[in-house]
């Protein structure tokens, strides 16, 4: 039986390779994977995904919604193990580390030697949340601040003047006290520490790890004092409120709230979720007795070590396409996402909706108080011991000092892990 | 089962060998094996090798993605079992989460079983509606169920409302009314020499009883459906029986269908326990192991220690324990209850 099927198999095996060597010499296919949801960018990269593949016919790119940052990561972190990682994926700020470390990405320098977008043109603050140890592995895509959105009718209410938006931390507490007298709400809420836990941190003159990354130092007399004054807020003041993040939008859009930090990538879906219900202030992230400082979130795309070097050449000509002034002044005009290259920012799409929209311009303001943020590659772990810690704070009102000691425990043991197992 | 599967494949290698007709039966065998290659191959690839591979990892320090580790012996385990209190955090939880949803599952299972062993009108139609949650998917379920137990726009708490009773913080609230024992418990404990902290799983939480309230809800269908096969299996001579005897209800479940349901009871048992200690979606979706890490349960601690911090062999040894655990368990079971069952009938 199986004699009589060997020629016509052997036939169908020789046509089917055949064929399929003469496609793929024709066509470099490769994967992108992005985390951008619907309201957050998800139509534009389409968009450019489908521009692109019209302009080359040699190339055609797969754009991935991968899910979001977490599933991304997880996504990717299988798909490495598995030994089939995308050619190109976005990581969240603190994640791509953990790749940097698995050495499963490229150097991204080497690509732009022969590039037309101008290297050294990417605002160089931004670079640094794509730098480890001297070498850029990543181009900053959707970076973001956290901006304080304030609701001006409530500010008028409360008779506070709603074109001065508080500018410390004090000034945050102050203004919470009053709005919270005259009209019974909120005034600022606080959801699972992410980033904006580095930027209280930042403001209070607090490091979350020390330059060298060989001790965590979150636990510092000035972390401390950050973290009391934010759980005073809460417990003693009574003029803050803490939950989920969804909640608080709740609360801010519902007008039970008059003050939330959020990110400037959510900047065009906040404006139009406050239409016809009040009018939106936007303002920089306030200060602490340190000063600003603000951590830059979102994004950047990562070029993963695999594939051929036609693979590699053609991930990067995508890349190099959506960060062309005019593709990268777009995506930032329509989101809300920082414009990371001087050309880009410079470029009139975004210039004019800088004009009309000044609000858009916050977040541009606040790069010179920007930090990249921590970059170890077991990040997860730490973000989710700083949930607890946000449990621990608000709901438990546990000891400040001892639930961060704890935090910074779990972190210095993993940078032991992390140094001990043996790196060839 | 596996035992009994591997004395079948035995005596069929056996009679291969010493039948002496062995000519036409080898055909047979041949087929019988290719039968069974796909089922083989699946089992293989998904649960043999992974539990293979399992065992070889959690005597490493394999990070998930980094491309290099290297043995280390017991030092996972010595980790696990001294320097660990999430990891005990865990375990504590997880008994807990067995404690209070095994029992009630049963409970309700039976309930409900003997009530639809009657005659009573709609009875397809009811049976089949106590048994729907089984086979929707817990991910699902338990979105609902999260958006059921929101504290503002929650069915529950809209329930509570109308009823007059305060609202609730169903998911997130770390303490219940079951905490006070624990408050009077952490003296003693302290007493002891002990550190309390190390048994703060004992303070159950509202956001546990939450999540034990769905799986309770979810699973009880289909223990119903095992023990309406063991109902419908005792004869009704012996309710016969007792009526002429003039025994009372509640004697003729005490002293006739108790008793002969207990090997269906010892199966759901076993059953339930082996599920009840990898709970794991409804944890992830609902509280991600949160409040203050009250509903972290072994296998949720399993999944973070690999995906988060990326330990994937401490990850390993982790559910090395669970697994032998769950057999330490069963064996107990066995030699415990299995010796009671009445298998004769």
């Amino acid at each position: 039986m199986f004699k009589k099927l060997t020629v016509p198999l052997l036939f169908f095996t020789f046509l089917f390779l055949t064929l399929g060597g003469v496609g793929a010499a024709e066509e470099v296919e490769i994967d992108v994977w992005h985390s951008m949801s619907a309201d957050y960018g998800l139509e534009i990269i389409e968009e450019f995904g489908e521009e692109f593949n019209e302009k080359h016919d040699d190339i055609h790119v797969e754009v991935v919604y991968s899910g979001g940052y977490d599933e991304t990561l997880e996504g990717a972190q299988a798909a490495l193990a598995a030994g089939d990682p995308p050619n190109v994926s976005m990581f969240e700020q603190t994640r791509g580390a953990a790749f940097v470390d698995a050495e499963a990405v490229l150097d991204v320098e080497p690509f732009f030697e022969e590039s037309e977008i101008d290297f050294d043109g990417f605002f160089e603050e931004l670079m640094e949340t794509a730098t480890y140890d001297d070498t850029i592995y990543g181009i900053p895509y959707n970076t973001s601040t956290p901006l304080l959105y304030y609701n001006k009718d409530m500010f008028e209410e409360a008779g506070l003047d709603p074109e001065d938006p508080p500018e410390d931390w004090d000034e945050v507490l102050e203004y919470s006290q009053q709005i919270n007298e005259e009209l019974d709400v909120y005034g600022l809420d606080f959801y699972h520490w992410g980033w904006i836990f580095e930027n209280w941190l930042g403001t209070f003159g607090a490091e979350i790890i020390d330059e060298d990354m060989t001790e965590f130092t979150m636990n510092s007399p000035e972390a401390v004092e950050a973290m009391e004054f934010a759980q005073d807020m809460v417990h003693e003041y009574e003029v803050a409120t803490y939950g989920t993040g969804g909640e608080g939008y709740d609360l801010f859009f519902g007008e039970e709230l008059a003050m939330t930090q959020r990110s400037t990538a959510a900047l065009v879906s906040n404006i139009e979720s406050s239409e016809d219900v009040f009018e939106l202030g936007v303002a920089k992230s306030p200060a602490g007795p340190e000063g600003r400082s603000v951590p830059f979130g979102g994004a950047n795309f990562f070029m993963f070590d695999t594939g051929t070097e036609a693979e590699q050449e053609a991930s990067f000509k995508f890349l190099e396409y959506i960060v062309q002034p005019e593709n990268f002044a777009y995506f930032a005009a329509e989101t809300g996402y920082m414009a990371a290259h001087e050309d880009a920012y410079n470029h009139e799409i975004l210039q004019e909706r800088l004009e009309e929209e000044p609000r858009a311009q916050v977040t541009y303001d606040q790069i010179p108080y920007g930090n990249p943020r921590p970059q170890v590659p077991f990040w997860g772990e730490i973000h989710e011991e700083t949930n607890w810690f946000f449990e621990q704070q608000f709901a438990e009102q546990a000891d400040v000092q001892e639930a961060l000691d704890q935090v910074v425990e779990t972190g210095n043991r993993l940078l032991g892990v992390y140094d001990l197992a043996p790196v060839d | 089962m596996l035992l009994k599967a591997l004395a079948s494949t035995f005596d069929g290698v056996k009679s291969f060998f010493l039948n002496k007709t062995r000519f036409i039966r080898r055909n047979d065998l041949l087929v019988a094996y290719l039968f069974l290659l796909p089922a083989v191959i699946i089992l293989f690839t998904f649960r043999i090798y992974p539990a293979l591979q399992l065992f070889w990892l959690s005597f490493r320090d394999t990070l998930l993605i980094r491309p290099t580790d290297s043995f280390i012996g017991l030092d996972n385990f010595t980790r696990m079992l001294f320097e660990d209190p999430r990891f005990w955090n865990s375990v504590g939880n997880t008994f807990i989460f067995v404690l209070l949803s095994v029992p009630l599952q049963i409970f309700f299972a039976l309930l409900i079983a003997l009530g639809l062993k009657r005659k009573i009108k709609g009875l397809p139609l009811l049976r089949a509606g106590y048994f729907s949650p089984v086979v929707v998917s817990m991910v699902a379920v338990s979105v609902v169920w999260q958006w059921a137990y929101h504290p503002d726009i929650g069915l529950f708490n809209y329930v509570l409302a109308s009823l007059g009773f305060e609202p609730m913080e169903w998911l997130m609230n770390p303490y219940s009314l079951l905490s006070p024992i624990w408050f009077r418990l952490a003296p003693i404990i302290e007493a002891l020499g002990l550190n309390p902290a190390n048994f703060e799983w004992l303070n159950i939480s509202t956001a546990m009883l939450s999540v034990v309230l769905l799986v309770v809800w979810k699973g009880t269908g289909y223990y119903m459906v095992i023990y309406l096969a063991g109902l419908m299996d005792i004869p009704d001579i012996l309710y016969e029986a007792a009526e002429v005897d003039g025994a009372s209800r509640w004697q003729k479940f005490k002293h006739i269908t108790w008793p002969l349901l207990t090997p269906t009871t010892y199966m759901v048992i076993i059953l339930q326990i082996i599920n009840s200690f990898q709970v794991f979606s409804s944890i992830y979706i609902m509280t991600g192991g949160g409040p203050s890490r009250r509903t972290e349960v072994l296998v949720y601690y399993i999944y973070n220690r690999a995906f988060e911090s990326m330990e994937l062999g401490y990850a390993s040894a982790i559910a090395l324990f669970l697994f032998v655990m769950l057999l330490i368990l069963t064996g107990i079971q066995k030699f415990t209850i299995g010796g009671r069952v009445h298998y004769d009938r």
